[in-house]
């Protein structure tokens, strides 16, 4: 139980950035997935505005508990929350941020 | 028994198995990790199939409920500790059934979650007040049936099932970095705690006693714990597999709680989409009057009330306050706002904390010949009893460190 608190306590902000960066990679693709089923007309209305409403939400608020919301990840991840329901541009976001998680991963 | 009956039972277990957490940490590990988590889902079933068939024959023979073998097995003092360590993970664990319901209920009719978890709570108070024990169990498992939308969705996507088949023995694996390798460990434990929830138990041996099991329901507790918790659990491997295929090759791992009837959308559209969230609606709202109810059952049977739903709401006034206070504070932490995936992991993480403590007085009982004759455990019972505390313990030690190392499974 010690050396878990050490070990968390060292990992500091950089491990929780990276906890950030990768669930706003999976909400970007889960919204890119529910447009994509939107525009094949699979979804009710209903549903679909919901689960963007919530990606959307929770992208902001994720953005927010980076260490520097300003950076390039904070961006990156302002930019997914701001695209609209269109499925190409929230796909492109996902892989953006697939992109910065890769880079901190390597670091 | 009647075959009514036995059926009746057996797809109650079943469309009761799953909530929340299952379907949140299910397609959280298929997606990260394949389908080399499909063998824990096994292994917890077969352990929830022992301790439930256990604490079903404990209350059939010694009519003794969990909370009640508890304080005397344990002592006031450990028994004490339990009951506030269960009354804690299990209120965790109702405020998250209460805003999965919330979610479900807004995603399918597009009204605020706030009201629709305010609303939904409100319907939990009239069904127990109103309903007898028999009929909530049944109303909400039978409608929970609607999850084998699930299973049916995974035949439709035609899987790898040589694949899902490999799932099935146990591996760590290869070529995983430190940290996927906790975070494997993470999900293993998480899952081992949503297939083995102590409410689980609490609620089913205080339902048999609700039910005025005897001797004579051995045979229906068998079945119901080997087969209806069985095919449960195939809703839970249909829920991973399909993750793994649907989810894990573009990226998605999923965060949000309605992502998990997309499974059912892609094969099949809006019907599809429909039956899924009904299913998981209904299996939800089951596990939070459930995991109300456990409270309420728990500190009754503790201090020695009058408890039951067999009895009149004021014929057990301290009971009935118990299971409103549960529902009322549960509500409070999901209007706070935090969110009912984080409210699932702290649920799981605090509930295998408090599965050593529930699981110990049941293994001692059922084993215990001056109380259950010649229906207390045999050779294979006592063996299989033991392996899974085992198991249970460790998975306790390691839970915690887990969460914190990998943030909750998130890295």
């Amino acid at each position: 139980m010690l050396l878990a608190m050490l070990l968390v306590t060292g990992c500091g902000q950089a491990s929780s950035d990276l906890a950030v960066i990768k669930t706003a990679r999976s909400l970007a693709a889960e919204r890119a997935l529910v447009a994509k089923l939107d525009e094949e007309g699979k979804l009710r209305r209903a549903y679909a505005g919901g689960m963007q409403r919530a990606g959307v939400q929770q992208l902001l608020s994720g953005r927010n508990a980076l260490s520097q919301p300003e950076g390039a990840a904070g961006q990156a991840i302002g930019a997914a929350a701001a695209v609209r329901d269109e499925a190409g541009a929230l796909r492109a976001a996902a892989l953006q941020l697939a992109r910065i998680e890769a880079q901190r991963e390597n670091h | 028994m009647k075959i009514t009956e036995l059926t009746l039972g057996i797809l109650t277990a079943v469309g009761g198995f799953v909530d929340v957490s299952e379907l949140v940490f299910m397609a959280q590990a298929g997606s990260r990790f394949q389908y080399a988590l499909v063998w824990v889902i096994v292994v917890a079933t077969v352990g929830m199939m022992v301790f439930g068939e256990m604490s079903g024959r404990v209350a059939a023979i010694a009519k003794q409920p969990v909370f009640n073998m508890m304080r005397h097995r344990l002592g006031l003092n450990l028994g004490l500790v339990t009951l506030i360590a269960s009354l804690i993970s299990n209120t965790i664990t109702c405020a998250a059934e209460i805003g999965g319901v919330g979610i479900v209920l807004h995603l399918l009719t597009g009204f605020g979650l706030v009201p629709m978890a305010i609303a939904a709570t409100f319907v939990f108070v009239a069904t127990i007040w109103l309903l007898p024990f028999k009929w909530i169990e049944r109303t909400y498992g039978l409608l929970g049936l609607f999850m084998v939308v699930f299973a049916v969705a995974l035949v439709a996507i035609e899987p790898p099932w040589g694949e899902i088949v490999k799932g099935l023995v146990p591996q760590v694996p290869a070529g995983l970095s430190t940290t996927e390798l906790l975070t494997y460990g993470y999900f293993a434990v998480a899952i081992v705690s949503a297939v083995m929830f102590p409410y689980e138990s609490y609620f089913y041996s205080s339902g048999a006693i609700e039910e005025k099991w005897s001797e004579k329901d051995l045979g229906l507790n068998r079945l119901t714990t080997t087969v209806g918790f069985g095919l449960g659990s195939l809703l839970g491997i249909a829920i991973l597999a399909s993750s793994a295929q649907l989810f894990g090759p573009q990226g998605i791992s999923p965060e949000l709680p309605g992502t998990t009837a997309l499974e059912a959308a892609i094969p099949f559209g809006r019907v599809g989409l429909l039956l899924a969230l009904l299913g998981m609606l209904f299996a939800i709202a089951g596990a939070a009057i459930e995991t109300c109810l456990s409270n309420a059952y728990s500190i009754s049977q503790f201090f020695g009330w009058r408890w039951g739903r067999h009895l009149k709401p004021h014929q057990a006034p301290r009971f009935t306050f118990a299971w409103l206070a549960v529902f009322a504070i549960a509500l409070a932490i999901v209007l706070t706002g935090i969110e009912p995936v984080a409210l699932a992991e702290y649920a799981v993480v605090a509930s295998i904390l408090v599965l050593p403590l529930t699981y110990l007085p049941i293994l001692l009982l059922a084993g215990d010949r001056s109380y259950m004759r010649e229906h207390a455990n045999g050779r294979i019972a006592k063996t299989l009893g033991w392996a899974y505390y085992a198991l249970i313990v460790v998975a306790a030690l390691g839970a915690l460190p887990l969460y914190l190392l990998t943030e909750g499974g998130k890295l």
